[in-house]
């Protein structure tokens, strides 16, 4: 499979409190940032020389939208300019409502984009304040409906949901934000329990007691709720937080995450994976500085922004695709799994394999092991468990 | 030799005797300030964390007396627990006098008195101590008339100290000195000592504590232990003083440690005799009585491949643990381990903290148990301690149960509430008597397996703290006794089962399946807990399954950190137990022992 491209853009007009991405609110820093970031590819060209054939660019966040048309065209002319790309590259731009125009869309897709990401995240006011987002419902609307009127033939919308305090979500009301966002036809929904990550101010705010977020039981039904009507609208449930209308629009580049294959991660705090091979033997991940003026010092000075690197031994690769592979509708296949590790994993699931499927969690078909959409819910415990029999 | 002194301090737990010994080593100033720290006799990690001792400790101080003589004083700190008693007795046989000490405000207690005994036992010449002067609680006169009439000495000649505030401490060294006899033995004679602790040190090999009766003992001679013949080269012989000091020979009266070079664990047997192997002595000293464990558990590795490093680590704990005895045994559910016997529980739980502290190991324990004597209708006889063992109930004719007879210790109006635990524990009041100051000493006929568990902490909460006890065996008598099984979805555990008493099965068969059910946490999928005796299901409990346990997002970096996370929640599983599929954690074994009544 080609490798991916991946470029974070790290500007936000304001942070949300939830968001543990990398991003700034001060914009001044744009032109260094489009300047710099041509000096990265061309430093990334030459320290991967085969890495090229991308056949997904992914502009991700932060919030690219906030770039204008010509800038991403420019970027986009530099990729073509360092790096060997697909005829049939898949070019996605993450949107977030509030930032952008009818006209602003259209100069995207003249750029070169062909597929959006759109943060919907809820299309019910009092969520969206939860969420301390920027934008209201209608904001949002107002993209999905532009979005489609200006010929993108691939949107994805992005959902979050199981939120807590007084908004606090019931089965209802995640049910009719689902709905809502279902009279759009996406081709693609992400839809993410919110998680309260460390370091956070919603998070911060939970610890002080400040609101309740829903428990496990709760959790556990919201997720099977959004699982269930998404499937029964005709959607593919096709990783833990992914949703296809059909094959063909499964998001092709974050499979490559999934299936473990080459990404290239530009701008501060990209990550990039390296599968193996080509002359860089082992297969391993580095992450850049997740910090935009010692990204641009780096670059200033002819320097890779590079902060970290890994390389990942045989344990690590397996427990990897262990996980990334039992987070996905197609499960992890029996023989690739033994050709790459020389283990059974049938043999070494032994009697769980039999516990799992009898409670419907997992099932195996003649040449792989999944998940069931039920078991997708609790895919961490499985694999845990999975790797304590290794 | 008439100028030493061989005692113990011995009291009631919590009385004072650590703290009283940090005053003497500090008093005869063989420690500086800067390394003294609190109860520095308490070396163990668990001894300082639990504020107890738990092994006794010598430590030999060099002081000059009132008389203006140079004076060895070997102290001996014991523990006060009522599982440690062996511990006492050994020190005791290495002595010729005790300090006793008792606490001014909460006067003579059951281990005062237990011990009391045994050092008459041992013909000790006993000095009476009354701690905690400087507390506001402290009744002098009220400790004074206990000792006269409970204990039967004179407390005329009571010391009086505060051992927090340093009072009396003086006082103690000028008794000790003048008052306890100094030890006899013939230092001419061929070696004759006893050996009455050991531990082991990781660069020197097993070094032995020992008391010389008669002879010499130094560097260069060759010794030979008398149980097994085994002959040694001896590197290097010295005393306790906080740390080892080297000296350059040993003698009748006085009490050291030896070197020499012993590789093989199991040479060293406590209460064994040294002497010269070209020169004997003619006859062996008494040795100690053999412990008498009460209750009786299996230890197993939580990973299985830890089994050869347990083996390992129970030699060398048996070491410094001589009232620790063990055999090998299997189990179904948890592979090799070792079925051992306790003083008691805390002594359970010691041996389990300190083989997994010492030694790195990660231990379950099955449920205690204490011994039956199974009689068969073929007339065969049979103990079981393992309910895991339990015999087919047709095949038996009769089952008997160990009896103790508990003597407890409390103020006067704590008797019903001492009565009704006593009988709620299938006991039987034999007697009671009043002692001084409105106390009463109620004596009664306990089941060995109802006072095991948490018999002691029950009477210490029902009489705020002021409740003692200490037991004996007596004997057995017929009971009626079931095995209780537990099944883990389906699965029976032999770890878990119980022998219990039959009117007690189902309340403890209720019980213990709650408590599974706290200890176990959710999983994947429902867990099903029964206890059951025979094919008779008489409790049961259900674990609802996990509903949430994943991730939400997955793409670059989330990747490497979810991983990290796995591998270290992996590493943190290795306490869990897996039965059948459900995982177990160690502390669900000995937690089904606990009750709620
Ligand atoms: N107020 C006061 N407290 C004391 C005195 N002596 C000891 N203590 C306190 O009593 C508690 C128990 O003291 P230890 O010296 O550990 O008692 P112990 O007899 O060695 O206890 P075990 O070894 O567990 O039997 C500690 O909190 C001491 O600080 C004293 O003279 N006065
Ligand atoms: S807009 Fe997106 S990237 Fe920016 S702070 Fe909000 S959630 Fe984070
Ligand atoms: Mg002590």
């Amino acid at each position: 499979m080609n490798p991916g491209l991946y470029i974070h853009v790290p500007f936000c007009l304001r942070k949300c409190p939830y968001c543990d991405f990398y991003s700034e609110a001060d914009l001044t820093l744009k032109s260094a940032f489009l300047e710099a970031l041509r000096c990265e590819m061309a430093l990334v060209a030459e320290a991967l020389p085969d890495a090229g054939g991308f056949d997904t660019v992914y502009f991700g966040g932060g919030t690219p939208s906030l770039l204008e048309p010509s800038e991403v065209a420019g970027v986009l002319d530099a990729v073509q300019r360092h790096f060997t790309v697909a005829d049939d590259v898949e070019v996605t731009l993450e949107v977030n409502p509030g930032t952008v125009t009818p006209e602003k869309l259209a100069g995207f897709r003249h750029a070169g984009v062909n597929r959006l990401s759109i943060g919907v995240q809820s299309l019910d006011d009092a969520t969206l304040r939860f969420l301390g987002r920027l934008h209201n419902a209608e904001q949002a609307r107002d993209v999905l409906d532009a979005a489609r009127a200006c010929g993108f033939a691939s949107l994805s919308a992005d959902l979050i949901y199981g939120v807590g305090g007084a908004t606090g979500q019931s089965v209802e009301a995640v049910l009719s934000d689902v709905t809502a966002l279902l009279s759009y036809a996406p081709e693609h929904l992400s839809c993410y329990m919110l998680t309260l990550e460390e370091g956070t101010p919603l998070h911060a705010r939970h610890s002080n007691n400040d609101f309740m977020m829903p428990d496990e039981t709760a959790q556990g039904t919201l997720f099977s709720t959004v699982s269930d009507t998404l499937t029964e609208g005709g959607y593919l449930h096709y990783e833990v937080s992914n949703f296809a209308r059909s094959p063909g629009f499964v998001s092709r580049h974050n499979t490559k995450y999934w299936e473990m294959v080459t990404t290239v991660g530009l701008g501060p705090s990209a990550h990039g994976f390296w599968c193996g091979g080509g002359g860089r033997q082992e297969p391993s991940r580095w992450w850049n500085v997740a910090n935009l003026r010692s990204w641009l010092a780096c670059l200033k000075e002819g320097r890779r922004p590079v902060q970290g690197e890994e390389t990942l031994d045989r344990e690590a690769l397996m427990t990897e695709a262990l996980y990334l592979g039992l987070r996905r509708m197609e499960g992890v296949a029996l023989k690739d799994f033994h050709r790459r590790f020389a283990v059974d994993l049938v043999s070494v699931l032994g009697g769980l394999f039999g516990e799992l499927e009898e409670q419907g969690l997992m099932v195996r078909s003649s040449d792989a092991i999944r998940l069931t959409r039920r078991g997708f819910a609790v895919a961490d415990g499985i694999v845990l468990r999975l790797l304590q029999a290794l | 030799m008439k100028h030493i002194r061989n005692f113990s301090i011995i009291a009631h737990i919590d009385h004072g005797k650590s703290t009283l010994s940090d005053r003497l080593i500090q008093e005869t100033g063989i420690i500086s300030d800067r390394d003294f720290k609190d109860q520095i006799l308490d070396t163990m990690d668990i001894e300082r964390e639990r504020g107890i001792t738990i092994k006794s400790q010598t430590v030999s101080l060099p002081y000059k007396a009132k008389d203006g003589n140079e004076y060895v004083l070997n102290l001996i700190d014991t523990p006060g627990h009522v599982d440690f008693t062996y511990e006492v007795s050994r020190a005791l046989a290495s002595c010729e006098g005790a300090l006793l000490i008792v606490d001014a405000s909460q006067g003579v207690e059951a281990q005062t008195l237990a011990n009391l005994y045994l050092a008459m036992e041992h013909d000790l010449e006993i000095i009476p101590v009354i701690n905690k002067i400087d507390l506001p609680s402290a009744e002098v006169d009220w400790v004074k008339g206990q000792i006269d009439e409970d204990l039967g000495l004179d407390s005329q000649a009571a010391i009086l100290t505060s051992a927090k505030n340093g009072i009396g401490i003086v006082d103690v060294l000028e008794a000790a000195v003048t008052l306890l006899p100094p030890p006899e033995g013939d230092p001419d004679a061929p070696l004759k000592a006893v050996i009455f602790d050991s531990h082991y040190d990781p660069y020197r090999g097993t070094v032995v504590h020992f008391r010389v009766f008669d002879g010499t003992i130094k560097a260069g001679d060759t010794i030979k232990f008398m149980s097994n013949d085994a002959s040694y080269k001896v590197e290097e012989v010295g005393v306790f003083q906080i740390v080892r000091v080297p000296r350059k020979v040993i003698s009748a009266g006085e009490v050291g440690y030896l070197i020499a070079g012993i590789k093989t664990v199991s040479d060293t047997r406590c209460g064994d005799t040294i002497t010269h192997l070209r020169r004997e002595c003619e006859t062996i000293v008494a040795g100690f009585k053999d412990p008498t464990p009460v209750v009786f558990s299996s230890i197993y590795p939580v990973a299985s491949d830890d089994y050869e490093e347990l083996i390992v680590a129970m030699e060398k704990l048996k070491l410094n643990d001589a009232s620790l005895i063990y055999e090998k045994d299997s189990s179904a559910a948890l592979g090799f381990g070792f079925r051992c016997g306790f003083l008691g529980l805390l002594h359970l739980e010691v041996v389990q903290e300190r083989l997994e502290r010492e030694y790195g190991l990660s231990l379950i324990l099955t449920a205690p148990s204490v011994q039956y004597e199974v009689e068969f209708h073929t007339g065969a006889e049979e103990i079981i301690d393992n309910p895991a063992l339990y015999p087919d109930p047709t095949t038996i004719k009769r089952t008997s149960e160990p009896f103790i007879k508990a003597a407890i210790i409390v103020p006067e109006r704590y008797m019903g509430a001492v009565m009704k635990l006593c009988l709620d524990r299938r006991g039987m009041s034999v007697n009671y008597q009043y002692l001084t100051n409105s106390r009463m000493e109620m004596v009664f006929e306990l089941p060995l397996a109802e006072v095991v568990y948490d018999f002691y902490d029950k009477l210490k909460s029902i009489t705020q703290g002021y409740g003692s006890f200490d037991y004996e065996l007596v004997g057995y008598k017929e009971t009626d006794l079931v095995k209780l099984d537990f099944l883990i979805n389906g699965e029976k555990v032999d770890a878990l089962a119980q022998l219990v008493h039959k009117d007690r099965s189902v309340s403890r068969g209720r019980i213990a399946c709650a408590k599974l059910k706290e200890e176990i946490p959710r999983q994947m999928f429902k867990v099903a807990i029964q206890g059951a005796i025979g094919a008779k299901v008489v409790s049961r409990e259900t674990i609802s399954a996990y509903r949430k346990d994943v991730t939400a997002k997955c793409y670059g970096g989330d990747i490497s950190r979810k991983r990290k996370l796995l591998e270290k929640q992996k590493k943190g599983k290795k306490r869990m137990k897996m039965v059948g599929q459900v995982e177990i954690p160690q502390s669900a074994f000995l937690a089904v022992l606990k009750s709620d009544d």
